[in-house]
């Protein structure tokens, strides 16, 4: 008997992890069952699959110079050249990893500053919630990609450092909507009864509100990865990327539209990546927001928007 | 007034320097609403419970019941005393009272809010060990199958999550975690309200055989009088944050010397038909008033049928009107002479105070 009991014992009672395994992929699988989840996943996965393969298929290197600047599409090259002769496909193909790798991370990062940063605010109320909650209020007064720019410029156009700051700037609007999930959660009676036994806050908010937060925190997980590779685009096109040999869908756009003219394709493909990339996600998002809120039905989409933050852009 | 309290004789017969489980003077709860608009919940409330007696808090919602728990346990920020085992833990900090937190335990009323729903039972009940760091994770988890035997579960149960349970499993589970850390006291905040009768039932038995296993002490609250004449060997009425009368069950019952305690008894609806001819079912006049201002003089006084001028004025402190019973009404001894829990003689003037 007492071998069921045990957690760590190799073969738990299949009840409770068939329970849990269910629990924990059933929003995502479920907003994927949903329209507009497939089709936003569906927009993201060609995306993410020209990124990561595109690198091994491209039919030249990126950095090669193949045609003349902004020749027309030919045989050769499919989508002509760009303002130096290089073969737009191949630099298409070739620069999308890096702006999702850092656009994944930023998110990452940001989310988990500032889920750590709203849940402490919550729970821990007093100085700590004004500390928190001030500090936030500074950062969101400051446009972001301003915000960006300002560290970019002091420290260099370094990778690491693009990625730390677009994450840095995702935080402040991830705190507060954690902290207002969390307000609710703190005064129910299973945070009491923890509290009565003596339990550390770091473990309250670590192993009780936590296992609560995850369908707030996947929302923002989505949105902000949205934010994150506009940003991330946005800097590329002010020249803040990879140095510029190097392939990048942001930076394309800006070094090519001086010869939109000619071949429009070197501006027009980038773009409209980087806007399906954002729609994809965008949308799967607001899929999973609404299997949280369970308005899978034609809900009220302003209420939805506000109650999640969707409504307003960084 | 709490020098009175010290009097009241000591039930366990144990020796007489032995501190009582939980000592409470002059409990007070405020919360601050508005600009400087301070609402006192529970206000200059004593209290003494002994080593596995049960003290029942009765009184109408609104009367401070639940807060006064949460004041004891230092959920809530309280003024006044509160010794445990003779230990103060007013002053103390939240590290200071983290040790002696496993001492006392609450079960809650919501038996499914008071369950983490994303935590599995098992996991629940092997928490209060392991934080205290009393025992592995290994044999937590076999004291929680133990536990969940002696509230009468099967073991499966613990891989369950909360939902799957019924409200009278949870509330069981609820019951086996408050004791988990074997504490001395366990406050039982309306632990069957929400419950069905039948299982309601149950679950005192329930409470009532861990009392006699483990030597417990309650302090129980509810607004049902059966219950609290069933559970406990002491009664304290609550009314707007104050204590008005207390003393053992017996003679509380039997013979309240206030006129609240009477008329919440009258409206207390009786299962025995006999009774229930001779008085109908009399619901108390008005509502509770508002804790945020409360009347002047007797608090109890624009609902009272034998208010008199006085009552609108003076504030009756808590005495000892008979032998380990207490009252907080100026003409508590008038209904001592009465003698039966009937009828409220009325008022010697001629109105009610407003």
């Amino acid at each position: 008997m007492t071998s069921v009991l045990v957690p760590d014992s190799p073969s738990p009672a299949p009840a409770a992890v068939r329970t849990r395994r269910r629990r924990g992929s059933s929003t995502l699988a479920r907003a994927a069952r949903t329209r507009r989840g497939a089709i936003g996943l569906a927009l993201v996965g060609i995306v993410v699959a020209i990124a990561v393969i595109g690198p091994f298929v491209a039919p030249y290197s990126p950095t090669a110079f193949v045609t003349s600047p902004f020749a027309a599409p030919s045989g050769s090259t499919l989508l002509g050249g760009d303002v130096l002769g290089r073969d737009v496909l191949s630099r298409v193909l070739a620069g999308g990893w890096l702006l999702l790798v850092m656009a994944s991370a930023a998110t990452v990062f940001g989310v988990v500053v500032g889920a750590a940063a709203g849940i402490s605010a919550a729970y821990l109320r007093g100085s700590t919630d004004g500390l928190i909650m001030r500090s936030v209020d500074v950062i969101l007064a400051f446009p972001s990609l301003v915000f960006v720019l300002l560290l970019v410029s002091i420290v260099g156009p370094k990778l690491w450092l693009i990625t730390i700051a677009v994450g840095f700037v995702q935080a402040p609007p991830v705190a507060r909507v954690l902290r207002s999930a969390t307000l609710d959660l703190s005064e129910r009676d299973y945070v009491k009864a923890v509290e009565l036994q003596g339990m550390r806050p770091a473990k309250v908010m670590s192993s009780e509100l936590l296992p609560n937060l995850v369908s707030p925190l996947m929302v923002e997980l989505g949105l902000r990865l949205t934010y994150s590779i506009v940003i991330m685009a946005g800097l590329a096109f002010l020249g803040f990327g990879q140095p510029p040999p190097a392939p990048n869908w942001g930076y394309m756009i800006q070094e090519n539209r001086i010869g939109l003219s000619s071949n429009p394709w070197a501006v027009i493909v980038p773009a409209a990546l980087i806007s399906v990339l954002t729609v994809g996600a965008n949308t799967f998002t607001d899929a999973i927001a609404r299997v949280v809120i369970g308005v899978e039905r034609q809900g009220d989409d302003a209420t939805l928007a506000s109650t999640l933050g969707l409504g307003n852009l960084p | 007034m709490t020098a009175v309290l010290d009097d009241l004789p000591d039930r366990g017969g144990r020796h007489a320097c032995a501190p009582p489980l939980l000592e409470v003077r002059d409990l007070a709860v405020c919360y601050r609403r508005g600009r400087g608009r301070v609402v006192r919940a529970v206000d200059g409330v004593s209290l003494r419970l002994e080593r596995g007696e049960t003290l029942g808090v009765v009184g109408e919602s609104g009367s401070g019941k639940s807060t006064l728990a949460k004041g004891i346990v230092r959920l809530e920020a309280a003024a006044g005393s509160i010794r445990l085992n003779g230990t103060e833990l007013a002053g103390l900090g939240e590290s200071q009272l983290r040790p002696l937190r496993r001492q006392v335990q609450m079960v809650f009323q919501d038996s499914l809010g008071s369950l983490n729903p994303r935590r599995s039972i098992g996991q629940t009940l092997t928490e209060p060990l392991l934080v205290h760091r009393l025992a592995s994770s290994r044999v937590a988890w076999q004291r929680a199958a133990d536990l969940m035997a002696r509230v009468g579960l099967s073991p499966e149960l613990l891989h369950q999550r909360p939902g799957h349970l019924s409200g009278g499993q949870r509330q069981r589970v609820n019951i086996a975690r408050a004791l988990a850390s074997e504490p001395g006291l366990v406050i039982a905040d309306e632990p069957t309200s929400a419950l069905d009768v039948s299982v309601q039932a149950q679950i005192l038995s329930l409470l009532q055989d861990l009392q006699r296993e483990t030597g417990v002490g309650y302090l129980f609250i509810s607004h049902d009088l059966g219950v609290i004449r069933r559970m406990a060997s002491r009664v304290a009425v609550m009314y707007l944050g104050k204590v008005v009368e207390t003393g053992g069950r017996g003679r509380l019952y039997e013979r309240p010397l206030h006129p609240y305690t009477r008329l919440l008894m009258r409206a207390a609806p009786r299962p025995d038909p006999g009774q229930q001819r001779q008085q109908r079912h009399a619901p108390i006049p008005g509502e509770v008033p508002s804790a945020a201002s409360p009347p002047s003089g007797c608090r109890f006084h624009p609902r009272c049928p034998m208010a008199r001028e006085v009552c609108a004025v003076e504030e009756p402190g808590l005495r000892e009107v008979a032998p380990g019973q207490l009252s907080a009404c100026h003409f508590a001894e008038e209904l001592l002479e009465l003698n039966t829990s009937g009828a409220l003689p009325s008022p010697a003037s001629t109105t009610p105070a407003p």
